[in-house]
């Protein structure tokens, strides 16, 4: 199979302030977020990261994403690497988050098409893609209402749809139901689905267990910033849940019963 | 790729047309405020210190000469002299003070005599005085008080040194000032207007650049921006150009709201005048001073706003920019016109006050007006490059 996505040692620190130092009662003013992690995701599989709050799966995501660069190791994304040529990586993924938004002040339909330019797609390419998704999304029925006037589940809609307005062929989820409320929450997950159908390739945090279990074909388990499980989904759930098999693990890693 | 600093410029500005406040308090309000504010100086201050034409002065003097009564009692004057005695010296006093009456003149007695035996080379006693009395506050009485000191001042010399100075005449009347009006016109806008220009096109970058940046970074759409392929440096140029068109035309709107509106106050109804002094030329730098200054501002102000964490903390920032701006830019209204040398040429903002002072003032060095805008030019790109290199800076992104 071929390789989509090969994490090889990755870490990042981050600088703390003496008030956070303080807080999280560490020694050194360095929070070490994401500690030597690697994995790989093959053509066509859903990868899931699974990790409690402040694991680094963020931080992982955002390094594969370019946002942020590791202190060491690199990712090579469809055979391109974060750190060597991070433009021709963020021609070839998605990337949804709820930390990053659409601007208030302006119109789906306008926002798809400044997407689309900043991407490079031709005027008939984004026109033919904007047919499609806003179909599939329903948005037409509000495309031209300023994101500040939609609902939630129209927002993440709208947020959804501008994520792949390029057609990806990587995308990265980075806990994406988080804050969100049921109904838009199954339009993340059928979305999901959705893209798992069509082959796209998934790189996907959460700490939702049965999403994973239903969705990923590979998962990996981070705590404290490092990967403590990492395989096939069948492997990992041959003996016990995933949930079991998570806290067992978070007990070992933290000394932490639950 | 397409073009990348055209869409987001795009962007920027079809932000700033769509927010129909935001646009009307940044880009007119400014000129309309400088409009209004120097029309009604122009007005009410023209009123508050101008006399009727047809008001007639009210003079009391004492021991009044008839050689100074034949120069005062000139028809285009308009003064109605009043022969007093010693006795009624206060009481006019106390009129002048109650602002009931305009100019108390005091003679020495024989004046006359006593001015054509005086020697100032000889003489061991001292020169016989005349007493002016007005009250300042009064306009009347003052602009009495400024017509007389005048004539006695001319009528002092012509004694003095047999030869007379600026006497009124039919051909003149009292005006000998050869100026033109667009001399006048250049000298006070080239005193004024730089400050307030620079000033204008500062506060219109700063009320654009931390919305457009931290603003951003703030909501969580800058991360939006920095996932796509597009360079950074094509993100921060884009930014920079569309604030930049928007602090342009808040700069020359603000420009052309205290024009017309000096025009008002200094009389000149024609706004077409201003067109009609300058060349093309003249308004070709001006423009290119007012781009390249625009630029510096707006870069350093969007470099200030990616630092920043929120669009409050941007505008912390800027404030003591503003400051230093406000500072080197009214230091270029002591020069006491415009430097022949380069060097002040090359130091950010001083360098666009002189320049654009050179060019109301119709002071123009070519060289350096065009010194000044390259390195206006310089600064802008060091600093846009720097807030590429900042886009790529993780802490821009996330550091809320």
């Amino acid at each position: 199979m071929k390789e989509i996505l090969d994490v090889k040692n990755l870490s990042k620190t981050f600088k703390l302030s003496k008030k956070q130092q303080k807080l999280k009662r560490l020694d050194k003013p360095i929070l070490t977020a994401v500690d030597n992690v690697s994995f790989k995701s093959y053509e066509g599989e859903v990868f899931g990261l699974l990790g409690p709050n402040g694991a680094g799966k963020t931080t992982i995501m955002r390094m594969i994403a370019t946002l942020i660069n590791p202190i060491s190791g690199d990712a090579i994304v469809d055979g391109f690497s974060i750190k060597k040529d991070p433009r021709e990586v963020r021609r070839r993924i998605g990337f949804l988050t709820n930390e990053l938004k659409l601007d208030d002040f302006f119109t789906p339909n306008y926002l798809f098409e400044y997407f689309a330019d900043l991407h490079g797609l031709s005027k008939s390419t984004m026109a033919v893609r904007k047919e499609e998704l806003f179909a599939t999304f329903g948005i037409n029925d509000f495309a031209e209402v300023k994101v500040a006037n939609l609902s939630q589940g129209m927002r993440q809609k709208a947020s959804l749809a501008i994520s792949i307005v390029h057609n990806p062929n990587i995308i990265i989820f980075d806990e994406p139901t988080n804050g969100l409320d049921v109904i838009t929450s199954k339009v993340v997950v059928d979305f999901l689905v959705r893209l798992k159908k069509e082959g796209k390739n998934i790189i996907l945090s959460t700490h939702i267990f049965g999403l994973l279990e239903n969705l990923c074909d590979r998962v990996g388990i981070i705590i404290d910033g490092k990967m403590v499980a990492c395989d096939t989904i069948a492997a990992v759930i041959a003996e016990k849940t995933l949930e079991e098999i998570f806290f067992d693990l978070y007990a070992q890693t933290t000394k932490e019963a639950i | 790729m397409k073009n990348n600093v055209l869409t987001v410029m795009k962007k920027e500005c079809r932000r700033i047309f769509n927010d129909r406040n935001l646009f009307f308090t940044t880009v007119l309000l400014p000129g309309l405020i400088m409009f209004v504010m120097y029309w009604f100086m122009g007005n009410f201050m023209g009123d508050l210190f101008s006399v009727d034409e047809e008001y007639i002065y009210q003079v009391h003097a004492v021991n009044m000469p008839s050689s100074v009564a034949g120069l005062l009692s000139a028809d285009e004057l308009g003064m109605d002299i009043h022969n007093i005695s010693y006795d009624q010296i206060d009481e006019i006093k106390q009129q002048i003070s109650d602002r009931e009456t305009d100019l108390l003149i005091i003679f020495p007695a024989n004046f006359d005599e006593l001015v054509a035996t005086f020697d100032p080379h000889t003489a061991t006693s001292p020169a016989p005085n005349i007493e002016l009395w007005h009250n300042f506050t009064r306009t009347e009485s003052n602009e009495a008080n400024g017509i007389v000191m005048a004539i006695l001042n001319s009528y002092h010399h012509a004694l003095t040194h047999r030869f007379t100075i600026n006497l009124p005449t039919d051909d003149y009347g009292g005006n000998f000032n050869l100026a033109t009006d667009a001399d006048m016109f250049g000298m006070i806008i080239g005193i004024v207007v730089p400050m307030l220009f620079i000033l204008m096109i500062f506060t219109g970058a700063q009320a654009l650049a931390p919305e457009s940046i931290a603003g951003e970074k703030e909501r969580g759409t800058l991360g939006s921006i920095l996932v796509t392929p597009a360079r950074r440096r094509d993100i921060a140029l884009g930014k920079i150009l569309g604030i930049s068109v928007f602090a342009l035309m808040s700069g020359a709107v603000s420009m052309f709201g205290a024009l017309f509106g000096m025009l008002s106050m200094m009389g000149m109804e024609s706004g077409g005048g201003i067109f009609e002094f300058y060349t093309f030329t003249d308004i070709a730098l001006l423009l290119l001073v007012t781009l390249s200054t625009t630029l510096v501002f707006v870069s350093v102000l969007s470099l200030l706003s990616a630092y920043a964490k929120s669009v409050k903390q941007a505008t912390g920032y800027s404030m003591p920019i503003m400051i230093i701006v406000m500072i080197v830019a009214l230091g270029g209204m002591f020069f006491g016109g415009v430097p022949d040398g380069i060097a002040l040429f090359f130091v950010p903002v001083l360098n666009s006050s002189l320049s654009i002072t050179a060019i109301f003032s119709f002071d123009v060095n070519v060289i350096n007006i065009l010194t000044a805008v390259a390195t206006n030019l310089a600064i802008a790109t060091l600093v846009t490059f720097l807030m590429a290199r900042l886009f790529n800076s993780e802490r821009i992104v996330f550091d809320k």
